[in-house]
C-alpha cells in the first residue's frame, strides 16, 4: 500500500521533502475512515490541526487521542454519555506540545467510560474491536487507541492514558507497544480525571521507537499541573539502540508466573527472558509479596478518588443537560442517573462508601498505607535489578459476547499484574511477543524510562 | 473486622451521590458490593503499624505561584452551557 511506512521512515521522507503531504493526508483519512468502520476504534475523526506541518519534530505525523484528553474544538467525552456534546475550549498540555511539534490530531479514540474497565466494553459509545480477532475485545481502557494503532498500516501514534493498566492491557491484547511513564512525568492538565494520584498520560505505538519519540515531546514540567516533575527534557529515542547494557540483571517476580497466569503466556515470557540471557542480560527470580494486596488497595484508592472527581458532573455547564425545571437535587440526580453507565455508578457508590466517616480509616487510609509498602518493595528490588520483567496480562483477550458473564470482581482481578506498578507510579512498557495478544511487561524505578525502552527495544529487534 | 455493606447503606450512599437506582440495580449492586468488599478485606492482613500513607506515588510538594489573575474568556467558559442568561448559567431552583 502507498504510504505503508514506519513512523521513522515517514519522518525521514518528510524531512527530505519526499512526501507530498496533502496526498499523504487525504490517503490517510480515507484509510482511517475505512478501518474505523471495521474496528469502531475512533469516536470522532477530526481535522483540528492548522498551520505549517512542514516543520517541528513530527512533520505532520497523524496522532489519535484517547477520548478523555481534551482537544480544543473537538468533542471530548471520556467515553461517557454524561459528557456527550462537550467541546473543550482549550487544549490539554500534551496536545499543545504535540501541536507545537507539528503533530496532526486526527481524532478521539473509544474507551471505557472515564477509564473504568479492562476490556473497553464499558464505553458509553462504541466498543472497539481487536484487529487480531474481531470477535474479541481490544482491551481497556485505552482500547480504541491500541486497536487503531494495530489495525492501520500507516504512520500514526496514539496518546493513551493509564490509571491501573489502561495502556499496557490493550497494547498487549492488540500486540502493539504501550508506554506508561512515571507518575508526574507528563502533565495531566486537560485530562478528564479518573483518579488524580494514579492517572498518567502515555503513548501507544507500533514500535518502541514510536512511543519513545512521542514521550520525548509530551514529557516535562508544566506550571498548569503542580504534580508534574521538574526534570530536564530528554530524547528517549536515544535508548532505541542495539547495544546491550553491561553487567545488568533483570528481576523476574515469581508471583507474576503463578498458576493463575495462562501457561502459554508464561512460557512465551520465559522464552523472551532466555533470549535476553543469550545476549548477555542476566536474570534472577525475585518476589513481590505485596502483589496480592496491591489490587484491593488500588481499587479502593481509585474508586475513592473517582467518586469525588465525578461529583462535578451535574448537567449544567457542559455535556448532558435538560430543562432545569425541577429542584436542585432532583435535577442533578436525574441527569447523573441517565448520564453515568453501570460501572461508573458502581465505582461512585463504592468510592463514597470507602471515604465515609467510620469506614475511611479501614479502607481508604489503610489502602494509602499499603501503597507505601508497595512502593518500598519496588524500591528495594530496584536497588538490585535494572528492571523487572513479567507477562502484561494473565489472560488472552476474551470474546466480546462473553464479557457480560464476567463478574465485576473477576474483571478487577484480571488487572492483577498491571495494577501494582501503576499504584506505585513506576514507568512500564508492554512490548509484543511472538504470540499474538501476549505482551511482555517491563517495569523500572521512577524516572527510569530509558531502561524500559532499552529492554523493550532489544526484545522487539530480537534476531 | 469491617462492616459489610447492606442494601440500606447502598440506598443511602446512592442518595448522597445523587444517583437514583432502580430496585433491580439496588439489589444487583448490593450483592456485588458484598462480594467486592469481601475480596478487598485481605488488606486487613497487612501490618500497617507506623506506616505513613502515600497520597501520591512520589513526594509531591506544594508549589506556589504569584497571585496573578489569568483571564480565561467568559464566552469560552459559557460555550458549553445550553441555558444561560446575561453571562450566567441558568440552573434549577434551590429548595
Amino acid at each position: 500500500m502507498k504510504y505503508n511506512l514506519s513512523v521513522k521512515e515517514f519522518l525521514e521522507k518528510r524531512k527530505n521533502g519526499e512526501i507530498d503531504y496533502n496526498d499523504f493526508y487525504s490517503t490517510f483519512v480515507t484509510n482511517l475512515k475505512r478501518k474505523n468502520k471495521e474496528l469502531r476504534a475512533l469516536r470522532v475523526i477530526s481535522h483540528s490541526q492548522k498551520g505549517d506541518l512542514n516543520k517541528g519534530k513530527l512533520y505532520g505525523l497523524p496522532i489519535s487521542v484517547k477520548d478523555n484528553i481534551c482537544v480544543k474544538g473537538v468533542e471530548s467525552c471520556a467515553g461517557s454519555k454524561i459528557l456527550e456534546g462537550y467541546i473543550p475550549p482549550f487544549d490539554a498540555s500534551c496536545i499543545s506540545n504535540v501541536k507545537k511539534n507539528s503533530g496532526a490530531i486526527i481524532g478521539k479514540t473509544n474507551q471505557d467510560e472515564f477509564g473504568f474497565g479492562t476490556f473497553s466494553t464499558n464505553s458509553g459509545f462504541d466498543i472497539p474491536l481487536n484487529p487480531l480477532d474481531k470477535t474479541r475485545v481490544a482491551g481497556g481502557s485505552s482500547g480504541g487507541s491500541a486497536a487503531i494503532v494495530a489495525g492501520l498500516d500507516m504512520p500514526h501514534v496514539s496518546l493513551g492514558e493509564s490509571t491501573g493498566g489502561s495502556i499496557s492491557c490493550p497494547s498487549a491484547f492488540c500486540s502493539v507497544v504501550g508506554l506508561t511513564p512515571t507518575y508526574g512525568l507528563v502533565s495531566r492538565y486537560g485530562l478528564i480525571d479518573y483518579a488524580n494520584s494514579l492517572d498518567k498520560i502515555g503513548v501507544i505505538g507500533k514500535t518502541v521507537y514510536d512511543t519513545a519519540l512521542l514521550l520525548s515531546i509530551i514529557a516535562g514540567h508544566d506550571e498548569k499541573d503542580f504534580t508534574t516533575i521538574n526534570k530536564k527534557a530528554e530524547d528517549y529515542t536515544n535508548y532505541c539502540s542495539p547495544d546491550v547494557p553491561k553487567k545488568i540483571k533483570l528481576g523476574v517476580p515469581k508471583e507474576y508466573f503463578s498458576d493463575d497466569i495462562d501457561k502459554r503466556i508464561r512460557d512465551e515470557v520465559w522464552n523472551s527472558i532466555h533470549y535476553l540471557e543469550s545476549i548477555g542480560i542476566d536474570y534472577e527470580e525475585c518476589s513481590l509479596e505485596m502483589t496480592r494486596y496491591a489490587l484491593p488497595a488500588y481499587y479502593i484508592i481509585a474508586m475513592a478518588e473517582s467518586s469525588t472527581n465525578l461529583a462535578k458532573f451535574c448537567g449544567l455547564r457542559y455535556g448532558l443537560q435538560a430543562d432545569p425545571t425541577e429542584n436542585f437535587n432532583n435535577y442533578f440526580s436525574k441527569i447523573r442517573s441517565k448520564g453515568f453507565g453501570e460501572e461508573a455508578k458502581r465505582r461512585i457508590i463504592l468510592g463514597t462508601f470507602a471515604r465515609m466517616s467510620g469506614f475511611r480509616d479501614a479502607y481508604y487510609l489503610r489502602a494509602m498505607k499499603v501503597r507505601t509498602l508497595v512502593i518500598d518493595e519496588y524500591k528495594r528490588l530496584f536497588k538490585k535489578y535494572y528492571a523487572l520483567i513479567s507477562p502484561t496480562m494473565p489472560i488472552f483477550p476474551p470474546k466480546i459476547k462473553d464479557v457480560k458473564k464476567i463478574s465485576p470482581i473477576q474483571c478487577y482481578m484480571s488487572d492483577i499484574l498491571t495494577v501494582p506498578p501503576n499504584l506505585a507510579g513506576m514507568p512500564m512498557i508492554s512490548v509484543p511477543s511472538s504470540v499474538p495478544s501476549v505482551g511482555i511487561h517491563i517495569v523500572a524505578d521512577h524516572l527510569q524510562e530509558g531502561r524500559i525502552i532499552k529492554i523493550a527495544y532489544l526484545l522487539e529487534n530480537r534476531c | 473486622m469491617k462492616k459489610i455493606i447492606t442494601t440500606d447503606d447502598v440506598k443511602h450512599i446512592s442518595d448522597l451521590a445523587r444517583i437514583n437506582l432502580t430496585e433491580k440495580e439496588l439489589m444487583k449492586f448490593s450483592s456485588e458490593f458484598v462480594e467486592i468488599l469481601d475480596a478487598f478485606r485481605i488488606i486487613d492482613e497487612v501490618d500497617v503499624k507506623d506506616v505513613e500513607p502515600s497520597f501520591h506515588p512520589l513526594n509531591i510538594r506544594n508549589v506556589f505561584r504569584d497571585d496573578n489573575v489569568k483571564i480565561f474568556s467568559a464566552d469560552d467558559i459559557l460555550s458549553n452551557a445550553k441555558k444561560k442568561e446575561k453571562g450566567f448559567i441558568l440552573g434549577p431552583k434551590v429548595g
